[in-house]
């Protein structure tokens, strides 16, 4: 009787070492998302195994909602989201931004307000640094650098009901054949636009 | 066998002959007037010793040898670029490559024979020790044939070997120096290079208001680009904060870049340009990287659409940094195999990047 019962221990150890060992082979590593710019500078990549980008102290909430502004006499409307991005080993918690922007008259420039989560212009966050968000932006014309690198910002001080939004254009090499007038323009501003909170 | 020389555009080959028990050797350099891979090689023809001392030249015109360089006034090394008025009428004055630059030599036309001389005797190569000469050997004599200009490029090149000469090419390293200094700059700067060895510098900011984009125009010469990615810049405007904002560029070869790397592979193919001659470099002061092809052409594409792209290739690189990131990227988004990443050290060492084929980062030196 005794045997038999040590023979059931036995395997119920080995059980929950499998168990045991399982889990913490498949275990996520959990790394908040202010601390994705650490891993980008030492230019290797985040570690090995699982991991969740998360956003551990809600620095991307304050962000996400309706924001309009004008600029140069267009009109333009942000709609910001939080999404949770799910690739090969990584999971991120990054902001999606869709706009319109229109002419003083209405005229529509550009709306991708109805596009899916996954379509390319969709701008997608990045990482923080400091207090910018940075996202990457891919318009239409993207192949002849209509593409770049969005600065988000809001602060306390305007009990983040404004934020800044601005443009760096992407430093890329555009064909010549493809892009015969040199590169595209940009229908985001590359000056800062202060955007109000709806 | 294969033989590497200064002269980057030379297809060179040293060639040895047993005569009276003695090995003989001499450098055998071939200079095509163009990139045709045609039946019959057009170009000059130049023979030295090991040291590269000038022994013989000949040019040769749809296979015929018709005319021969004699030695004359030797150019001592800080004239090679001089323009010399009726020396290289085909490859240009300033062309460092053409024979007729690298030596002061005069030209004797030779006259034409019956069905053409597409040989050259032993006594042609190797001196008076090979017996027979041009002048009174014919037919039977010892002689050997050049081949055509089929032979001139050489389609399986170890991409290692091609940046190593590369990389000790004047031209190009003077260029590579220029970029290194520029790495500081917001903006990038490059220069496109064609078959001759020329370079032409690319220009930023061209077109559209707003744009940070470098034009590259590519013509039926163009053998590649090199160009920087730059150090992380401040913007110039300021967050709600009050911070700098901070563009962190990365260092390594943009999708863009990838693309207009295709298409020259497309384009060298289309006008028959050595593939193994194409190259994209990218220089920043994390590294300098070259992408080159050792895959089967027929297998490359060029309409990808590379804004689509964009996003993964941003988070391969978050998620995997530089190298692996990219050699990810490459693999799961674009699928071309032979696009080939190449790091040049500062010490002049080159290291293959490549994955395994459990994806794991695997560095390979060049030997």
């Amino acid at each position: 009787m005794s045997i038999i019962k040590n023979n059931k221990m036995k395997k119920i150890i080995i059980i929950g070492f499998i168990i045991i060992t399982n889990l913490s082979c498949n275990a996520q590593q959990i790394i908040p998302i202010e601390k994705i710019i650490d891993y980008r500078r030492t230019e290797t990549g985040l570690p090995e195994g699982l991991i969740y980008l998360k956003d551990v102290n809600n620095l991307l909430d304050k962000y996400v909602g309706i924001w309009k502004g004008t600029y140069d006499t267009k009109k333009y409307e942000f709609r910001i989201t939080k999404f949770t991005e799910t690739r090969e080993r990584v999971k991120e918690d990054i902001l999606l931004i869709r706009y319109i922007i229109t002419e003083a008259n209405g005229t529509e420039i550009e709306n991708t307000t109805m596009l899916p989560d996954n379509n390319y212009l969709v701008v997608r966050g990045d990482y923080i640094d400091r207090s910018s968000y940075l996202l990457t932006y891919i318009g239409k014309k993207g192949n002849c650098g209509q593409s770049g690198t969005i600065f988000i910002s809001t602060s306390i001080k305007s009990n983040y009901n404004q934020m800044l939004l601005s443009l760096e254009p992407e430093q890329m090499l555009i064909s010549a054949k493809d892009c015969p007038n040199g590169g595209a323009a940009q229908i985001i501003p590359k000056s800062q636009i202060t955007l109000t909170k709806q | 066998m294969t033989a590497y020389t200064i002269h980057k555009k030379h297809y060179s080959r040293i060639l040895l002959l047993k005569i009276d028990n003695e090995i003989q050797s001499v450098v055998f350099s071939m200079y095509s007037n163009n990139n045709a891979r045609n039946e019959h090689f057009n170009g000059e023809i130049l023979i030295t010793d090991l040291n590269g001392v000038f022994l013989n030249g000949y040019r040769i015109t749809n296979g015929n040898v018709i005319s021969q360089f004699m030695k004359g006034n030797f150019k001592s090394p800080s004239s090679l670029n001089k323009s010399f008025s009726n020396n290289c009428e085909i490859h240009s004055d300033d062309d460092s490559n053409c024979i007729l630059n690298i030596q002061s030599l005069n030209e004797i036309v030779i006259p034409p024979k019956s069905g053409g001389i597409t040989y050259l005797t032993l006594a042609d190569l190797y001196g008076d020790h090979g017996g027979g000469s041009s002048s009174t050997c014919e037919v039977n004599c010892n002689s050997w044939n050049y081949g055509g200009a089929g032979d001139y490029s050489p389609v399986e090149t170890d991409p290692c070997d091609e940046i190593k000469s590369q990389t000790t090419n004047p031209d190009y390293k003077a260029k590579i120096e220029i970029l290194k200094g520029k790495t500081g700059l917001k903006m990038e700067t490059g220069f496109s290079e064609k078959a001759d060895g020329t370079f032409s510098e690319l220009q930023n900011g061209s077109g559209g208001t707003n744009s940070n984009s470098m034009s590259f125009t590519i013509d039926s010469n163009t053998v590649g680009y090199m160009h920087t990615h730059v150090d992380p810049y401040e913007s110039g405007r300021y967050n709600s904060d009050g911070e700098p904002e901070l563009l962190a560029p990365i260092k390594m070869f943009s999708p863009a870049d990838v693309g207009r790397f295709l298409e020259l592979l497309v384009n060298a193919q289309t006008n028959n340009i050595s593939i193994a001659e194409v190259y994209g470099t990218m220089i920043s002061s994390s590294g300098t990287y070259n992408l080159r092809f050792d895959g089967n052409i027929t297998d490359v594409r060029t309409d990808f659409n590379w804004k689509e792209l964009k996003s993964s290739y941003v988070k391969a690189i978050e998620d995997y940094g530089l190298e692996k990131g990219f050699l990810k990227f490459i693999k799961e988004n674009v699928g071309v195999n032979g696009i080939s990443l190449y790091k040049i050290k500062t010490n002049g060492a080159i290291e293959n990047k490549t994955l395994d084929l459990n994806s794991k980062l695997t560095t390979i030196p060049c030997q």
